[in-house]
């Protein structure tokens, strides 16, 4: 074929391409919609980096934090907790229409107090006013009150404690020369092949000079 | 929308220029497939794998002129296609060329009707239509016909004669005289 009529071809056919023809184009553009439009490899990446990068910081924040909170526990200069009013310890020789007042909540916590007609109130009392014959009720330092007119907390008010640090003081032992494994001692013995030097030598006892004659 | 315009749009992911795209060049290029596969079905799927390929490579293309995004997909649609029957089609199966026979006359084609030629076209075997699509139509060589299609170049050749001597005896039969 000629170049001439090869270029007649490519421009017939290229003429016929460019024809409308009937084909299922929307369907195939629905099909191609259903499929993903670009690969999302990017879009994990992204979302490795940035979890990666939350966890990076969050760990060195947290070091951080660590590392300053412990730096004042050494100055001694961490922050002390302020005692809550209701945990406030009343004083025992106070009246105890004085210490319930002392027990009542702070004004912010005023709205949430519920009155009570019937509220147990422990009171800390020193150990020489507690030794009391329990008939003399009418001692005002009794250690229960059973029924107070007044509004209360419905929360029995704690005792706060003070919690004592006591060194634990031991004595370790000295370190003992103890076998590892308890050993015992083999009784029976089994050997394939014996040896000259596992045959005792015989003992020329009486009775042994006995038995060999006999043998003999 | 102008073509430059229509590719910055898809080479910013826009979903909109992308059926614009696919509205304005697939019809071309389902032609095209169907030239190489001769099946609707599979150059149908041949056509989705050639624009998915289309979309995810655009921000490679760069735009030199009118008329350059048309040919680079069509590069890509010839190629899918040849991916296609590469996977279906045996083209080293061809006889030895025959070198006795005189390369047929085509010249009476010029009065054919365009779209009388491109159904002779398709009516050709599988191996002998492939390597004149690629010849004659796409215009390129033997040698590159032959690394595409992983034939020799005398493969190449020998295919390409044939399909010239069955597409004018198939003309022959269809009643079109274009002299000796």
């Amino acid at each position: 074929m000629e170049p001439n009529t090869e270029k007649i071809f490519q421009q017939k056919i290229r003429e016929a391409e460019q024809r409308p023809v009937y084909w299922q184009k929307d369907t195939l553009w629905l099909r191609m919609d259903m499929k993903p439009r670009r690969s999302h490899r990017h879009l994990y990446l992204a979302i490795a980096a940035s979890f990666m990068l939350i966890a990076v910081t969050g760990i060195y924040s947290y070091r951080h934090l660590t590392g300053k909170y412990e730096a004042l526990i050494v100055q001694g200069a961490a922050p002390k907790k302020q005692p809550n009013k209701l945990e406030a310890v009343v004083a025992p020789h106070a009246p105890l229409e004085k210490s319930i007042a002392i027990l009542q909540p702070a004004e912010d916590q005023s709205k949430k107090i519920k009155p009570a007609e019937n509220i147990a109130v422990t009171v800390a009392i020193p150990v020489h006013e507690s030794i009391v014959d329990t008939q003399t009720a009418s001692i005002p330092t009794v250690a229960t009150v059973d029924s107070v007119a007044a509004t209360e907390q419905t929360q029995t008010p704690r005792v706060a404690e003070e919690k004592k640090i006591r060194p634990i003081v031991g004595v370790i032992p000295a370190p003992e020369q103890q076998p590892l494994a308890t050993h015992r001692e083999k009784k029976t013995k089994f050997r394939i092949l014996r040896t000259q030097k596992d045959e005792s030598p015989i003992e020329h006892t009486e009775e042994s000079k006995l038995v060999i004659a006999r043998i003999n | 929308m102008t073509e430059a315009e229509l590719i910055k749009k898809c080479q910013r992911d826009s979903r909109s220029a992308q059926e614009e795209l696919y509205t304005r060049y697939a019809d071309r290029l389902y032609r095209l497939a169907y030239r190489y596969i001769k099946s609707e079905p599979d150059a149908e799927d041949v056509l989705m794998l050639a624009f998915a390929k289309v979309f995810s490579n655009i921000r490679s293309f760069s735009y030199r002129g009118e008329g350059s995004l048309e040919g680079w997909m069509r590069r890509i649609v010839v190629n899918e296609a040849l991916m296609w029957l590469r996977r279906k089609h045996n083209f080293n199966m061809t006889e030895s060329l025959d070198t006795s026979q005189h390369e047929p006359d085509l010249l009476a084609y010029q009065e054919l009707d365009a779209e009388d030629v491109y159904q002779f076209v398709a009516q050709l075997p599988t191996g002998y239509r492939t390597v004149f699509n690629l010849s004659v139509i796409e215009g390129f060589n033997h040698a590159e016909i032959a690394e595409m299609l992983q034939i020799s170049e005398n493969t190449s050749r020998s295919q390409l004669f044939k399909a010239k001597s069955l597409l004018k005896k198939l003309l022959t039969q269809e009643g079109y005289n274009y002299g000796t």
